[in-house]
């Protein structure tokens, strides 16, 4: 019984603080906390926010709202600015209270409907529309209600501190006060601390907003005395926060793009203003949230060349960039079409995209493929006949899930040498994917076709035999995406999936790759084998014994999988990763931890782990922040944004025996930082056990080696 | 002026070129270089007769073959027969190229293991393991292809006694149109035995059935006859896994491609009538992509094939001792290389070339070998140019079966050469001694 009391009061707890902390869209509980804090220097206006957040809580609570979304303080941090609003504009007295109490249910309805307009529509986030909306039919009421009074209060608040900081710095101490309506320095230095301790960046993109929007309305003429007494520069401080980290990806592109919004939001500012004032109206965030949706708008609609990367389940801006970083480094963009290889063995790609002699115009992402020999050539013998062709006759496979929508079979094949420019595709089929993706193979031999329209195919399904028509003088194998079904469609870019490239002794993996012209490739071959040691399934455990440095320790580790689906491995140790795992590939991300686990050195061994049935290499740039030393990840923070090289990259090896399956990684430390990390770790998987065994060194000196219990 | 060799006056029967209806007369080829190594520079060094290799070749051959099934299908894998050529430099060379080894005797699997092969890289066939080797074979972890039912009672035993279950691999016969039909090598498909076998050894629990292999013959020149060996195996494959529940994980096609030497009973060249390997591979991967196999789990491929990757690879070199007329008036020349060296006289008529051609009218000539035999002929009948006594012939290809199948008899046998990827030559095999022949006896 107490603990389920225990546990009630837990979820009020942490959705309260939620509430605070979501309106710099914050979920660090410590920042939350001084967030409170500063609503608390004026004691009744911190009062009145609590009860804010506690009536809408409380009504959301009765409405049967989803409970995920109280606790995330969803419904609580437009209440609390209601509370907060409301504190500073009105006297606070019994009537007060009950007013607050009332329109507290406006505010849940509100927001529940625009979250679930959000929801269906997939638009840009409601921020905090449903708090303005609810605050400025209260501020209209009031003027018909006598027990309700007007005042801005207290007078003393204002200029609390304002003595020990020079004039500006007071000013943009306020705004960031302002955001939760304190008008004191002290409250906005609280505001500060915890945003310092929530995100640096968020710290240095509030003043970068504040002094930008600051300095359009100056050059524009406005009057100052609206940034120092109309309190409107918090709309500067959130809108550069929000739009240079939060929903966008940091980056040296969404620093310009947080100032543009912020100077935006100047000018909105002073539209509301000339609007609201002679209604005796404040603008409230009515500048931010306008610039701020629209910039979220422009940044999900940009041109691919403004590098703005919108965030769809934003976290801090630091998060935010590790992320986007992690994904646009060591996976596909999304969005990206991804096909297998439509072919067996290894093939050369005799014209890459926007090659010279067809890959031009409207279509420019194309691949041609053929088998060479040894020597380079297509061919044995003379190459007078296409029988002398390796390519001639080899099998075509449909390169993933789809349904037949074009098959042209007619054709006649090319004598060598010769070209058909009046079918240029010549024999081919046409397969439409998921998501309004279509391949197209090209060049296929007469009559070689073995599905028809309508078909559903699989991956690895033969479809047909390369031949030579078309424009083709040679037997060669043409793929491409196209987003419309036509044969001459124009082309869309594309990347082969699960691809090897013979380019030096041991062939080198990507997960995804647009090979260049001359680049050997041929399909990774994913062996069940290999699956079954690299799988990690849910509920598995590991327990493992540490030798390092003379000692030995215990550690365990356990994959689990969460209800959204997410896959981890949990170290009792405190280290955790989280991993995606299908029948090709095992990829890790996001881990959070010591570096100096045991979980960690396994992470970057095995980071990306291709289920491959030959040996093969690769190189990846695991995320290095949390091997970093603490005082050396503020500094990768604030760089994250201007770097391009990765601190740690890795090349391993997978060699497969008959007994196990081993990985080598040499990994390459680039930081100052680093330099005690291990050079070479050394992880053996067995089938349906997984990871078994893993030895790091440094310099050939034994670091750490790991067993677990037979 | 130039002296010309003198030339033994002879009367040829003219043959118009044009007119003739045997064709041209063959053009006068001469090899005097292999791999740009000069022929006569190697019998000076290391005398005559003398087996001449090309590495280049052999890795050529094998990744032509490699190409031609892994552009096909997604899991190929080949395997050295041993039987063809088990000269360790050879076999390292097929190793060294991703073959398993494919052995048939205890000597070949002792072979293998010599060689650093794990065993579970060895393929044990043939009729006849003997319980120990057979057991030892099982517990090394080799994959074992059973023969018939006595071998399949052997292993049930093995496995009864280590209690363990054992995986195995069914050789398989069949009817595929071809003659003559190879039925004496293990259970046969078309009668229904391999599946009772199988179904007995899946009622026994003892072993595990992951592999089936057949082998339907040697120098097939069909290749359709591998396009109904593969849809026979693939569909007793997949009737097995529908019907007991095992896996078939891999499927041995055996080998038995024809190389392009020419046999004694054929017309036309063997360079001209033996199918490339594509045709091969196309035959077999078609019947095999087109089995329904799903996509995630198609079964290995394996190849055994031998003679039609090592045949070219392969040279004799030899001099001429001596020159003859039969009483018919037939040209005779006796050379220093038999049948007991190049066993494969007795299949193939062998390309034989001059290292040099010094003019002179070609004529038929019968090519015998040193050994005081009748049967010792080792080119019945080719068109040679007059060759005086210490001049050098090359007999090609003989890569295949001679150094496995030759025999010591009345003559030493010789040594072989290698001519490296670098153009080094290096021997392999030293020429024998009478020490050699003598030590195994017991005076």
């Amino acid at each position: 019984m107490r603990s389920r009391w225990w546990q009630r009061g837990k979820h009020l707890a942490q959705s309260t603080l939620a509430s605070y902390g979501a309106v710099y869209f914050c979920d660090r509980r410590s920042a939350a906390l001084l967030f409170a804090a500063a609503t608390f220097i004026v004691p009744f206006h911190g009062l009145l926010g609590l009860l804010g957040i506690a009536f809408t809580n409380a009504f959301a609570w009765l409405l049967r709202r989803p409970p995920a979304v109280i606790q995330y303080g969803t419904y609580g941090f437009n209440g609390l600015l209601v509370g907060l609003a409301l504190g500073l504009f009105f006297r606070c007295d019994l009537p007060l209270v009950f007013f607050l109490a009332v329109i507290s249910f406006m505010t849940v309805v509100v927001t529940e409907a625009m979250r679930l307009y959000g929801l269906k529509h997939q638009s840009v986030p409601a921020l905090s529309w449903p708090f303005i909306i609810v605050t400025l039919t209260a501020l209209l009421s009031a003027h018909r209600y006598g027990a309700v009074e007007i005042t801005v209060v207290p007078i003393w608040a204002a200029p609390l501190g304002a003595a020990f900081v020079p004039h500006w710095i007071a000013v943009y101490l306020r705004s960031l006060g302002c955001v939760f309506f304190q008008l004191s320095v002290v409250s906005g230095a609280l505001v500060a601390l915890g945003l310092l301790i929530y995100s640096r960046w968020a710290l240095v993109l509030s003043g970068l907003g504040f002094v930008c929007g600051t300095l359009t309305y100056r050059f524009l003429g406005g009057d100052m005395a609206d940034i120092t007494h109309a309190y409107i520069g918090f709309n500067f401080v959130l809108t550069a926060i929000a739009v240079g980290g939060i929903w966008v990806v940091l980056s040296p592109a969404s620093l310009l793009f947080a100032a543009g919004a912020s100077a935006l939001a100047a000018i909105l500012s002073a539209a509301m203003l000339a609007l609201l004032t002679p209604l005796e109206l404040p603008v409230l965030a009515l500048p931010f949230v306008t610039a701020t949706q629209l910039a979220i708008l422009a940044s999900r609609v940009q041109a691919p060349s403004l590098h703005l990367q919108p965030v769809f389940a934003p976290r801090a801006p630091e998060e935010n960039l590790a992320e986007a970083r992690d994904r646009l480094t060591r996976f596909p963009a999304p969005h990206t079409t991804l096909l297998l290889s439509p072919f067996h063995g290894t093939w050369t790609v005799t014209q890459g995209f926007h090659g010279a002699h067809t890959h031009q115009g409207l279509w420019p992402h194309g691949l041609d493929f053929e088998i060479l020999d040894e020597d380079g050539s297509p061919h044995r013998g003379l190459g007078h006949t296409l029988n002398d062709y390796h390519t001639y006759k080899a099998p075509v496979l449909a390169c993933g899930n789809g349904t037949v929508v074009h098959v042209v079979d007619h054709l006649r094949d090319n004598p060598v040498g010769e070209i058909d420019t009046h079918n240029p595709y010549g024999n081919c089929v046409v397969i439409a994917h998921a998501g309004g993706v279509y391949s197209l193979v090209a060049h296929l031999q007469q009559h070689s076709i073995a599905v028809r329209v309508g078909e559903a195919v699989h991956p690895g399904q033969p479809l047909a035999k390369v031949g030579n028509s078309g424009r083709s003088p040679k037997p060669h194998l043409h793929l491409q995406a196209q987003v419309a079904p036509h044969i001459g469609s124009p082309t869309v870019p594309f990347a082969l999936l699960h691809a090897l490239a013979h380019d030096g002794d041991v062939p080198r993996y990507h997960t995804h790759v647009v090979p260049g012209e001359n680049t050997r490739i041929s399909p990774m071959l994913p062996s069940d084998w290999v699956r079954r040691a690299a799988q990690l399934m849910p509920g598995q455990t590991w327990r493992w014994h540490i030798s390092q440095e003379g000692r030995t320790r215990t550690e365990q580790w356990t994959s689990t999988v969460d209800p959204t689906g997410v896959r981890r491995l949990q170290s009792d140790a405190g280290a955790s990763v989280e991993f995606y795992a299908d029948t090709t590939h095992t990829a890790m991300y996001n881990f959070r931890g010591s570096g100096q686990s045991l979980l960690g050195l396994f992470f970057l061994a095995c980071a990306r782990l291709p289920h491959t049935g030959t040996d093969a290499t690769w190189d990846d740039q695991p995320g290095a922040r949390d091997f970093l030393p603490p005082f050396a990840r503020l500094w990768h923070d604030a760089t994250l944004p201007f770097a391009t090289a990765a601190p740690i990259r890795t090349a391993s090896t997978l060699q497969i025996t008959h007994r196990d399956v081993q990985v080598h990684c040499r990994v390459v430390a680039r930081s100052f930082w680093l330099s005690r990390m291990p050079d070479d770790i050394q992880v053996t998987l067995l089938p349906d056990t997984g990871v078994h065994h893993v030895r790091a060194t440094r310099r050939g000196a034994l670091l750490l080696e790991a067993r677990t219990n037979p | 002026m130039q002296k010309l060799p003198y030339e033994t006056p002879s009367i040829v029967k003219h043959t118009n070129l044009l007119a003739n209806k045997f064709g041209k007369s063959p053009s006068r080829r001469t090899l005097s270089h292999i791999d740009g190594v000069s022929v006569a520079e190697l019998m000076e060094r290391h005398g005559s007769p003398l087996f001449i290799f090309s590495e280049k070749r052999i890795r050529a051959r094998i990744r032509e073959a490699k190409r031609a099934f892994g552009t096909r299908y997604p899991k190929v894998q080949f395997s050295w027969s041993y039987k063809t050529n088990y000269l360790d430099a050879i076999c390292r060379i097929f190793h060294d190229e991703g073959s398993f080894a494919e052995v048939v005797s205890e000597m070949e699997y002792e072979m293998a293991l010599r060689l650093q092969m794990p065993p579970e890289r060895i393929l044990f066939n043939g009729p006849y393991k003997p319980t120990h080797i057979l057991k030892r074979a099982l517990q090394d972890g080799a994959r074992v292809h059973i023969d018939h039912m006595d071998e399949l009672y052997d292993a049930e035993r093995v496995a009864e006694e280590a209690g363990q279950q054992y995986e195995v691999t069914l050789r398989l016969n069949m009817d595929t149109g071809i003659y003559p039909r190879w039925d004496r090598f293990g259970f046969n498909l078309d009668n229904g035995d391999a599946m009772s076998a199988v179904q007995r050894i899946v009622a026994g629990g003892k072993l595990r059935v992951t592999g089936l292999h057949c082998h339907i013959g040697t120098y097939v020149m069909e290749p359709n006859a591998y396009n109904i060996a593969a849809t026979k195996v693939a569909a007793l494959a997949r009737r097995i896994e529908d019907e007991t529940g095992t896996p078939i994980a891999t499927l041995d096609l055996g080998g038995g491609f024809a190389s392009p030497a020419t046999l004694h009973d054929q017309y036309s060249p063997g360079v001209d009538t033996a199918p490339r390997m594509d045709d091969y591979a196309e035959a077999i991967t078609d019947a095999l992509l087109s089995a329904g196999f799903s996509p995630q789990r198609m079964p290995t491929l394996i190849l055994e094939t031998g003679r039609a990757l090592i045949d070219e690879a392969g040279y004799m070199a030899a001099s001429v001792v001596a020159n003859k007329r039969l009483a018919d008036g037939t040209r005779a020349m006796i050379i220093d290389a038999g049948v007991n060296a190049l066993f494969t006289s007795f299949w193939y008529r062998h390309n034989i070339s001059p290292v040099s051609d010094e003019g002179g009218i070609a004529e038929t000539t019968v090519v015998y070998g040193p050994l005081c035999m009748n049967i010792d002929v080792v080119v019945p009948a080719v068109q040679l140019p007059h060759l005086a006594p210490g001049r050098a012939v090359v007999l090609h290809p003989v890569g295949a079966y001679n150094v496995t199948q030759w025999m010591q008899f009345i003559t030493l046998r010789p040594a072989v050469v290698l001519i490296r990827d670098n153009g080094d030559a290096v021997i392999i095999r030293r020429r024998e001694t009478i020490d050699d022949v003598k030590a195994p006896e017991c005076p």
